[in-house]
This record gives structure tokens, sequence and C-alpha cells, in this order.
């Protein structure tokens, strides 16, 4: 986040806590698509993802008193928003079921079986894939996947909003990473 | 730096998180280190595949929805609680029971009291900060006269999204239906212009728009 948008927010985050609803709008729209996005990621389903960021931004106005440094508000609602999406996936109603596997195995591989990874290929598109592949990671290392590569977050943000040390933040990162460079080499060529 | 601190930054390299000096250290070793060449290689194969998954898009009237839920519940916050009351003193268990279910009702006022007086960041927060949807009705809306209100109104959502705008409310009026528009200033004279394609528009000079300065537009059904 540049600086300037971090001033932006800030000073919006301050006219909110003085009473100026307007001002929240005004946050609305700066973060309504990041935060809709990162939610679809965690959910998958548009409408739970909508949902879930709709009731963020609704506990992010009542409890925006309780917010220390305003500076923070972005990881902040993102952490609203993280739990949000954790306590509907607690509920298991409205998100997709993958299968449950979470090993490398079961991902055709197209060197050693073209013919099934062809197979795969034809079923599904590279994206329903890419889903599907991001979507069997732990919640761990997809949750720093999302903040940090689809959300461009910094990893001081990203570690804020996990409440995590920025090493740490690297460390599943690479190894998120890792794990779907391999799932995911059949499609490369 | 060697290959494994290469190989620590080479998502950062590819996703510009890197200084202009730690740059130009990590193209320079990869010009000359096939191991780290083929790694920077396949992890940006495998970012190009990751960056394929797109959400669809959201709600245009997203943001509206977001209001209409803080206002209805800023409304109805007060009486929730005197709302549950009512509906747990009338379980058939508490209507058996009227001296225990009294005796209860009254201790949950007295810690709701308690409460609210522990608590006054929390009451200062709902009191203080004014409803989020606070309309100045605009004055002549554009009207726009159709045999099919929602044909019109679905067309009405596409334009809203083609000239950038975003639909901030909708109600039903009598015979049709009212929408709120916030629109782009730079392409707010084309949107104008494109409404004819939903059919008969009537539209003054002036006075179409509310207090925030959002286009009100009715359907009315011909």
């Amino acid at each position: 986040m540049e600086p300037a948008d971090v001033e932006r927010t800030t000073e919006l985050v301050q006219r909110v806590k003085d009473g100026n609803a307007r001002a929240f709008w005004d946050l609305l729209s700066i973060y309504e698509e990041m935060i809709y996005r990162f939610c679809y990621r965690k959910l998958y389903v548009k409408e739970a993802a909508e949902d879930a960021a709709r009731g963020a931004f609704i506990k992010a106005f009542e409890k925006m008193g309780t917010l220390k440094d305003d500076s923070k508000f972005k990881p902040w609602l993102f952490s609203i928003a993280r739990n949000v999406c954790m306590d509907e996936l607690k509920r298991g109603k409205k998100f997709v079921e993958l299968p449950e596997d979470d090993t490398m195995d079961a991902i055709p591989n197209g060197k050693a079986n073209p013919e099934q990874a062809l197979d795969h290929k034809q079923r599904m598109n590279v994206e329903g894939i890419v889903m599907e592949q991001v979507g069997k990671l732990s919640e761990k290392y997809k949750d720093v996947l999302l903040l940090v590569h689809y959300e461009g977050m910094s990893y001081e943000e990203t570690a804020q909003v996990l409440n995590i040390p920025i090493g740490t933040v690297r460390s599943r990162l690479a190894r998120g990473l890792e794990t779907l460079r391999g799932r995911l080499e059949y499609l490369r060529s | 730096m060697d290959c494994n601190e290469v190989k620590e930054i080479l998502y950062d390299y590819l996703t510009d998180r890197l200084s202009k000096e730690d740059i130009q250290t990590v193209k320079a070793h990869v010009a000359t280190c096939k191991s780290c060449e083929k790694d920077l290689e396949e992890l940006r194969g495998t970012l190009t595949i990751l960056d394929k998954w797109k959400p669809p898009e959201f709600s245009p009237a997203f943001r509206a929805s977001v209001l209409e839920a803080l206002e209805e519940r800023r409304s109805r916050k007060p009486a929730t609680v005197v709302k549950r009351m009512i509906e747990w003193f009338l379980q058939p268990q508490h209507l058996k029971r009227p001296l225990q279910g009294l005796a209860v009702a009254a201790m949950v006022l007295v810690v709701i009291t308690i409460y609210r007086g522990l608590n006054p960041v929390e009451d200062r927060t709902i009191r203080d900060v004014p409803s989020p949807v606070i309309v100045i009705e605009a004055k002549e809306p554009i009207v726009i006269e159709t045999d099919d209100v929602s044909g019109a109104f679905d067309k009405l959502k596409r334009l809203i999204e083609v000239h950038q705008g975003s639909m901030v409310r909708r109600r039903p009026v009598e015979g049709g239906m009212e929408v709120t528009i916030k629109s782009d200033k730079d392409k707010e004279e084309k949107f104008l212009e494109s409404l004819t394609q939903l059919g008969s528009v009537k539209k003054e000079t002036e006075g179409f728009k509310d207090g925030d300065g959002n286009i009100v537009v009715t359907i009315m059904k011909n």
C-alpha cells in the first residue's frame, strides 16, 4: 500500500470515528472490491463472498472505535473479513467441498502420465484447476497466498492480518508456491 | 548473493518487491546461473497460471446493500432487546410459571441497565454515528416510460456498468421503480444520453440529483 493510500485511509477512518458516515462510503469504495475478492477466494461462491464481505464491513463500522492505530485499517479490515469467512467455512453451508486430498500424488503429472493429464485438462479449464489446487492448500498457506499474491499486500501487512511474524509469512508463501509449482507443473507446457 | 539467497527472493523479483540494487543483483546472478534461471522460469510460469483465477464481478449494488444493512441494524437495535424479551416471556414454559418468568425478566432488565452503564463506548458508537443513509430526495427524477419495467431495469444495470457507475439504491414506487445511481462526473453526460435506450425519457435540466449528487431515475410502466 502506497504511503498516500495509507494517509487517505487514515484520514477517512478518523472522519468515521468523528461521526462522518459519508467517509465510510469512501472507505467502502476503496476496499469493497479487494475484500470481496479475498472472501470469494476463501469461499468460492459469489453470493457467500458478498455476504461475508458485507458482514465484514458492518463489523468494521460497528467496531471502528476499537481500532487503535488508524493507519492499520487495511490489515484490520482483512483480519475481520478472514474471521467472517472462517466462521462461514466452519458452518460449512456455503462453500464448495473440495476432495479431501492434500498430497501431490493424486494430481496427474504431465510427464508421468500424459493421457491422464490431458483428461484432467479437458475436464477442467485452467482457472478451475487453479481454484481446485489453491483450495487444497491448508488455510495457513492459502491465507498468505491470497493476501500477498492475489491482493498484493506487503509481508508486513500480511503479518498484521494473520498475527504472525514476517518471517513466517515468507516461509508460508514459499512453501505454498512450491507446492503449487509441483501441482500445476503439467499445465506449464 | 549466493544461490540460496537469490532463490529466496525470486518471488519478490517477479512481483516488483525489490530495490533497484537487488533487482540488478538477481539479474546478474540469473544470467550466469542455470539452476537459478530454471527456478525463475518455473516460478514465473506458476505465477502466470495462478493469475488465471479471476473472481466473478461483484454486484454493483454491493455498496448500497452494506449501507442498507447498517441502517437496518441501527434502526432495529433498540427494539431488538425489548422484542427478544417479549418473545422469551411469551414462551409457554414461562407463561406456566409467570412469577419465575417475571423475576428473570426483571433480572435481564437490571443486567442490561448495568451493561449499558459499564459500556459507554459501545453506546456512543451506536448513538453518535449518524445514519449512513441520509437521503435528500431529488426534486425531479428522470422518468423513463417503458412497457417492460424489469427489462429496462436489467438494461439500466448494464448501462451503469458500462459507464462505470454504481447503483446506490433502488426502491419500488407506484407504477414502477426508482433507482439511484452514483456516476463519475466525466462519464455522466454519456450515461444520461444512453438512457434513451431504455424507453421514452423525460428529463428536466436540473433537479434529477439527490442531496449526495446521485442521479435518480424512475422507470415507469407505460
